[in-house]
């Protein structure tokens, strides 16, 4: 559960990404934000509410600052 | 090593201090009017309020006792910064003057009240 | 916003950066490693724990007994049993503890504290109180631990430092935050193709904007542990406790005396923490604490971590019977909120709340907390070289960036050299007090290091540090195999999971670094030559 979680996570985020901006499409911000509400979901079934909710907090800060180093810019914003 | 740190200091004062005057700095900072005087009430002033304000907000706070005590304490990084960034950002450094000894002289005022058990 | 104001915001942030960014490096980098002192690098570090240590509580509590009545009644108010299990130090630890009236009026702890071998509880050292708290005694992990909480600058000047740095890190977060309006539009803004400089700029932003909800709480929480002691504890029992900051503290702290009934009876210490074990298999038990040992009215408390409570839980005993009485958190027991926030404040900070998962995310969030003041200097460097009318001169930007690198490169170095060093220390000197080589060795390399970028070319001493740094990394595992016997073959036999962990880890570690050091060789001649586009940068700010 906790590998879905995570992967939910880096999903959420990526769906988020559009080339180095917040995408703009509704579509894919709705998707994204609900994934990682799903994802946050997760981590308190596993962690308990107050132990998930941090653990989420932490794990989507370290995950969208890995994603973004990682896939970069392609176009200038 | 000792020059490194007296540059550094140099950097630090001169980037603020509107009469400094260095070779490359012709032009005058403006950014802050009163840089001493708001670096005396950020530093000292600010310290000063805000450790009063613990004992002192125990004492006006209506909540249970724990609270009362506890949350002052945990409000002091916030209250410090917050004060901070006033002493920098007012436009009048008599306002922080007055902000700053206001709030001191208030929560001081309460801890005598407290401790001398009369009520104001 | 007015310009104005964004203009002396950004003055703030780059001022309060300026004068604390190399500081904050310091104390964030050896917080990320921190995390990892109890009880990973513990173990690591001294061989007679690295292997799993099994809850002996019959040893236990005849040890217990036996040493209760060699320091009599008068102390046996409070007796605390650090237990060996958890691996957070090297001995067993306990401490028997009475209190004792002053001619003052007022009331005075003392006690004798025993150190026991971990596993066949053996009388390892004996001291009273005063001196045994008063003893600096350090391994590299205990060293790593006390140097982020205070620099080992002591109490109350180490403390203070560390606090207000918490505190300007917060005015940092708060500026910043007003600078960089555009947050949730250069979330993701990341571009390594164009200028060292642009990259400098987003790296700053993305690692402040992403993790910004970290960085405030490890500035809060670190504002306040760094504090506590030494100014908000004290003018929090000003008023409320006239002072008395001994009362303040028995009011906030969980574990309460009973009212002694003077009638001996057993404690029945060894039955408490069997059915502890097996009532709630969850938790992790590291502390047992006996109000009135021997008495009828005896309370037991032995706390644990590793249940859904973010503070952890102690479970409470009648001593005579082993009934079971309660389970409460740390400061959740307390009416009101404080308590709960208490409890959130020490695991938040330190990241021990969800085993290794949390420590690690904690650890490299940690260090974007430390790169963040780095890339923020870095970029007010290359401004300031590349400025067309720049503030100072170039050769002070020259001399800040060799201090950078010096300072910062060689806090990693030391914290690496450490391992090394322990090693050999365990080796030549077994079972001697390391605490003056461990500090001779720390501050010796960083001073080395500070000093390598004044003799030698400074980007010669960066590739030099680094290397330095990946080869210690890489030596470590070799090295403990050698002189332990213990690695990765025998694991299996010798069950030094934890140890044979951090070794990998530091291999791991070690080779990224080296690559690093490689493509820092490959591409030094280009990054040398690369164009810089001032106007990129200004327009980043």
């Amino acid at each position: 559960m906790l590998a879905v979680a995570m992967i939910l996570t880096t999903l959420g985020i990526y769906l988020l990404n559009n080339h180095g901006a917040l995408t703009r499409k509704m579509k894919n911000q709705i998707l994204g934000i609900s994934t990682n509400i799903v994802a946050a979901a997760l981590f308190c079934n596993l962690y308990g509410v107050t132990r998930g909710l941090f653990i989420y907090l932490a794990m989507f800060a370290l995950l969208g600052m890995l994603l973004t180093f990682l896939l970069g810019s392609k176009k200038r914003v | 090593m000792i020059i490194v740190c007296k540059q550094w200091l140099n950097t630090v004062f001169c980037r603020f201090n509107s009469d400094a005057r260095t070779a490359s700095m012709q032009r005058k900072n403006i950014t802050f009017n009163g840089f001493k005087n708001r670096t005396f009430l950020a530093i000292v002033l600010t310290l000063i309020a805000s450790v009063v304000m613990i004992p002192g907000m125990a004492t006006y706070l209506p909540l249970h006792k724990n609270d009362a005590i506890g949350l002052p304490t945990l409000f002091f990084p916030f209250i410090w910064t917050a004060l901070f960034i006033y002493s920098y950002m007012a436009r009048s450094i008599t306002k922080v003057w007055l902000v700053m000894s206001a709030l001191i002289l208030i929560h001081i005022a309460c801890i005598y009240f407290a401790l001398s058990g009369n009520t104001p | 916003m007015k310009s104005i104001t964004i203009k002396k915001l950004y003055t703030l942030h780059s001022w309060v950066g300026l004068i604390t960014g190399i500081l904050l490096f310091v104390i964030a980098f050896t917080g990320a490693v921190a995390v990892f002192t109890r009880p990973e690098l513990k173990i690591w570090a001294n061989e007679e724990i690295r292997a799993e240590i099994p809850i002996q509580s019959h040893k236990i509590a005849t040890t217990i007994e036996q040493y209760a009545e060699k320091v009599g009644p008068a102390y046996l108010e409070e007796v605390h049993i650090r237990l060996p299990s958890t691996r957070n130090s090297e001995t067993a630890r306990v401490i028997y503890e009475g209190h004792f009236d002053t001619p003052n009026g007022g009331e005075e702890h003392k006690g004798t504290v025993y150190e026991f071998h971990p596993l066949n509880w053996s009388l390892v050292t004996e001291n009273d109180m005063e001196t045994f708290f008063n003893l600096e005694k350090y391994d590299m992990s205990t060293f790593l631990a006390h140097f982020h909480a205070d620099l080992h600058l002591g109490r109350p000047l180490g403390f203070i430092l560390t606090g207000l740095l918490g505190l300007t890190l917060m005015v940092s977060i708060v500026t910043g935050l007003f600078i960089h309006r555009k947050i949730l539009a250069q979330l993701f803004t990341f571009r390594i193709s164009k200028t060292f400089s642009l990259m400098l700029n987003d790296g700053h932003k993305v690692m402040s904007v992403w993790a910004v909800l970290f960085h405030s709480v490890i500035a809060f929480t670190g504002a306040f542990l760094g504090l506590a002691t030494v100014i908000l504890v004290p003018a929090a029992a000003y008023v409320g406790f006239n002072g008395d900051q001994e009362k303040l503290l028995e009011t906030f702290t969980a574990i309460k005396a009973p009212i002694i009934a003077n009638v001996a009876q057993p404690t029945k210490l060894a039955d408490i923490i069997d059915i502890s074990i097996q009532q709630r298999p969850d938790l992790t038990f590291d502390n047992v604490s006996i109000m009135g040992y021997g008495d009828q009215n005896a309370l037991v408390y032995i706390s644990g971590d590793g249940s859904d409570q973010l503070g952890g839980e102690t479970l409470v005993y009648h001593g005579a019977t082993a009934e079971y009485i309660r389970t409460q958190a740390k400061f959740g027991r307390l009416e009101g909120i404080t308590g709960k926030i208490l409890d959130a404040m020490f695991p938040l900070h330190f990241g021990n709340f969800g085993g290794l998962l949390v420590k690690s995310i904690w650890a490299i969030l940690g260090l974007s907390t430390a790169l963040v003041p780095i890339t923020g200097l870095m970029l007010w460097i290359e401004r300031g070289l590349n400025a067309q009318n720049p503030t100072h001169s170039k050769r002070t930007y020259q001399n800040f960036n060799k201090l950078l690198i010096g300072s910062c490169g060689g806090v990693v170095l030391a914290t690496v050299a450490l391992f090394i060093a322990q090693l050999l220390f365990n080796k030549v000197m077994p079972n001697q007090d390391h605490t003056d080589m461990i500090f001779i060795t720390f501050f010796g390399i960083w001073l080395g290091a500070l000093i390598l970028p004044f003799i030698i070319n400074q980007a010669l001493a960066l590739k030099a540090i680094v290397l330095g740094s990946g080869l210690l990394m890489v030596l470590i595992m070799p090295l403990d195999a050698l002189l332990t016997g213990s690695h990765i073959f025998n694991v299996f036999e010798t069950q030094h999971y934890v140890s044979v962990s951090v070794d990998l880890t530091m291999l791991f570690l070690g080779t990224l670094l080296l690559v690093v050091y490689s493509k820092m060789t490959q591409k030094h001649r280009a990054l040398n030559s690369m164009p810089i586009s001032t106007t990129a940068i200004e327009g980043g700010a």
